[in-house]
């Protein structure tokens, strides 16, 4: 017998190679920054004591853009179309009845999509696989998922900076649900640099984890600055659940819209959001960069 | 060796393992015969080991290997005592009684891990019949006289046989024979960042080491007696199965620990220590470790990861002491200080090697400088840098998604278009590769040109 180090101490057949992002072309875009000081959006959840309050008025919400008081339009969101991005940790450790409960939890939330909305499918290990840019065939973005095989490791700060970037500049209102099982393990960038360019993107991201607090800080801090949030699971059984709670709960926020007026036209905008007239608890993005 | 580090990775199949192993010498706990004791007498099972030594092709898991790959700890301990024994009747044929050191330990200092004997390990007396000392005399015959040294080729020629067995005998054989007694290997094995398993084995690596440990070479001309230090072949052992356990992510502190102890200066030692540091401070290591639910008594030798970061560092800053001109060095050397938050120091360093040969190096000095720009704020430096990374790798995702993020802040149409750039490029998909993935086991890619030239030199003589 002869050396052969990789069967040595192999465990799960990690393939540490293949790289790249696919070509799943659709049509060009022309994308631009929406966080403009022209009009600035903000998605807004808002609940009192766990019951979302719904009929409100541009005239019931305050918010202050650096402490300055904005005039605020309001978009009903029921009139919004949703661009759903599905970022899926496809490491080694998400296969079999993980990847099964995956499947079935993005088939679901698909399935719940209107003719208006639109989808994208990213999946990271190491590598990060574009495999559906943003597109009204929600069939095919269903289709790809199927083809999806469980590899390598996990370059979760990778993956999730590429999904933001696929965020649309049509209008509607941009959705990111990240699922990941593991700690990233393979990313080259660091993660308060994608933190901080995701929260210059008009996105509100989502993340279903099963890991522990430490491994899901990123996570957690993504969730809290573009106004969405980590939901922790126990098990990947009820994926299901979690991705339509997800999708309920973004259909259900308020799309506020106002113009800047008083405040600097460069560096970070803290946004603070609340109701005039009664006490609610409001989820909404912490702020926007503007400029440079 | 630092001159042949210019080749890219290919793309290997490898799992990143095992991360971190320790040792447990169980020297005075009851003793309980394995299968191969109750089978082979004392005096015969020291006989099967030399024929074993001796039948054994250096770099193969032939028979003679797998037959050691079955023996257990308890085995290789009494061995161990008697290959000494054996040796020691050569350097002195009228001696009957026989001592060996007390057994070390790897034990934490401020200054790391380091090798000691404790206080309790006391020089040990064996003694043997009158019968089993003539069957030692028998075998000692080959060996020749005190001043032919073919006991040291017996002893290299075993710290060969045990390291092939550890490298490429099936592991389960090992795992599959449990004994009480003798010095067990613990293997923390991980998959992506979680602990999957604990399994304990007969440590071949420290029985290689302890073999070596008894090389001894008088002086021709009458000077003092050397150890194996002083042993170019015991070098060559100590940077092959370094180099290979790097390779493999099988990360085991106490054979890099002694391989520095013994080679305190030897550039290629310091930075594979170093490197052994800087992967146990990485994130998979880490996590994999705080989870992992160790057996009582069983202490892993790895440290926080600033810890490891601070060993790592004060290695290869040894190393480039001893060979400035070390590249590859250098350039971890950078990522260590830059992982530590020390970004203009990282960056003066990678200055230093903007010149470097190969394009493995020369993608990594790109990478890590645009990182270091990058964390300096300066991003249109730090491009430039990531530009050059992906024209050396065109296909490797990191630089591309470094070069689309810098541009996310000011214009998300750039930066999606980098993004695009990538996914259009060929080849698509899982036939891609980024040596930034394979950084963690790339060091150790010398180890079968190393591993080549250890068995060239055994085959000539182990001198």
């Amino acid at each position: 017998m002869t050396r052969c180090r990789a069967t040595v101490i192999v465990m799960a057949g990690v393939t540490l190679a293949g790289v790249g992002l696919s070509p799943a072309r659709a049509e060009a875009q022309q994308p631009t920054f929406s966080s403009k000081l022209e009009a600035i959006r903000v998605d807004a959840f808002v609940t009192d004591r766990g019951g979302v309050i719904r009929g409100l008025q541009p005239s019931d919400f305050e918010v202050r853009d650096n402490g300055v008081a904005q005039t605020v339009d309001l978009v009903s969101f029921q009139q919004i179309p949703l661009n759903v991005i599905l970022a899926l940790d496809t490491s080694a450790s998400v296969s079999g009845d993980r990847l099964d409960d995956l499947q079935k939890a993005c088939r679901a939330l698909l399935d719940r999509l209107t003719k208006d909305d639109k989808a994208a499918l990213l999946t990271f290990s190491n590598l990060v696989l574009l495999r559906e840019r943003l597109t009204p065939e929600i069939a095919r973005v269903r289709d790809t998922l199927e083809e999806v095989v469980p590899f390598g490791e996990t370059s979760l700060v990778d993956g999730t900076h590429a999904a933001t970037l696929l965020a649309g500049d049509d209008g509607a209102r941009n959705l990111l649900i990240v699922f990941s099982d593991g700690l990233d393990t393979a990313s080259w960038l660091a993660p308060e640099r994608v933190l901080d360019s995701a929260r210059r993107a008009d996105i509100v991201v989502y993340a279903a984890s099963s890991r522990d607090a430490e491994d899901s800080k990123f996570l957690d801090e993504l969730g809290r600055l573009t106004g969405g949030g980590l939901i922790k699971i126990a098990s990947t059984k009820d994926l299901s659940v979690t991705f339509l709670r997800i999708l309920d709960e973004f259909r259900n926020r308020y799309l506020l819209s106002y113009s800047p007026v008083g405040v600097a036209k460069d560096g970070w905008h803290r946004l603070e959001v609340r109701l005039k007239n009664r006490r609610a608890t409001i989820r909404a993005r912490a702020g926007y960069q503007a400029g440079q | 060796m630092r001159n042949a580090r210019n080749l890219f990775v290919a793309t290997p199949v490898v799992a990143l393992a095992i991360i971190v192993c320790a040792t447990g010498v169980h020297l005075h706990a009851q003793r309980a015969p394995s299968a191969q004791e109750r089978t082979l007498s004392r005096m015969d099972r020291l006989e099967a080991w030399v024929a074993a030594v001796n039948q054994h092709t250096p770099g193969t898991a032939d028979e003679a290997a797998l037959a050691i790959n079955r023996w257990s700890s308890a085995d290789l301990r009494g061995v161990w005592i008697d290959v000494s024994s054996l040796v020691g009747l050569v350097r002195e044929p009228t001696v009957s009684v026989f001592f060996l050191p007390g057994d070390p330990e790897l034990r934490s200092t401020t200054g790391g891990w380091v090798t000691v004997t404790p206080s309790s390990g006391r020089p040990m007396a064996i003694s043997y019949s009158g019968r089993d000392l003539d069957h030692l005399r028998r075998l000692a015959v080959p060996l020749g006289s005190p001043t032919d040294g073919r006991e040291n080729l017996l002893l290299k020629r075993g710290a060969m046989l045990h390291a092939d067995v550890a490298m490429l005998a099936p592991a389960d054989a090992r795992f599959a024979v449990k004994s009480r007694t003798g010095s067990k290997r613990y293997r923390l094995n991980m998959n992506d960042g979680q602990p999957t398993g604990i399994e304990s084995e007969a440590n071949h690596w420290d029985m290689g080491r302890r073999l070596l440990e008894r090389v001894r070479y008088r002086d021709p001309r009458g000077g003092a007696v050397r150890g194996p230090g002083a042993d170019e072949t015991v070098r060559l052992w100590y940077i092959a199965t370094c180099a290979h356990l790097i390779s493999v992510g099988d990360l085991d502190p106490a054979h890099f620990v002694r391989a520095i102890e013994l080679f305190p200066r030897n550039p290629d030692l310091l930075f594979l220590r170093a490197v052994l540091h800087e992967t146990m401070g990485s994130a998979r290591r880490q996590s994999a470790m705080r989870k992992a639910d160790v057996p009582a008594g069983v202490i892993f030798a790895i440290g926080s990861r600033n810890d490891e970061l601070s060993l790592a560092e004060r290695f290869y800053k040894r190393a480039l002491e001893v060979a400035p001109d070390f590249e590859e060095a250098r350039i971890r050397y950078a990522r260590v200080m830059g992982e530590r938050g020390r970004h203009e120091e990282a960056l003066v360093e990678l200055q230093k090697v903007a010149a470097v040969q190969g394009p493995l190096l020369q993608y990594y000095a790109a990478l890590f400088l645009g990182g270091e720009l990058e964390a300096l704020g300066k991003d249109d430096e730090a491009r430039r840098a990531y530009e050059r990374a992906a024209e050396l790798s065109p296909t490797a995702q990191s630089p591309r998604l470094a070069i689309s993020r810098l541009a996310a802040g000011r214009d998300r149409a750039a930066a999606r278009e980098a993004l695009l750039t990538l996914a259009e490029q060929e080849p698509q998909g899982e036939a891609r590769d980024d040596a930034w993935w394979v950084y963690d086991i790339a060091a150790g890619r010398v180890a079968d040109e190393a591993l080549a030239a250890l068995h060239k030199a055994i085959e000539n003589g182990g001198r």
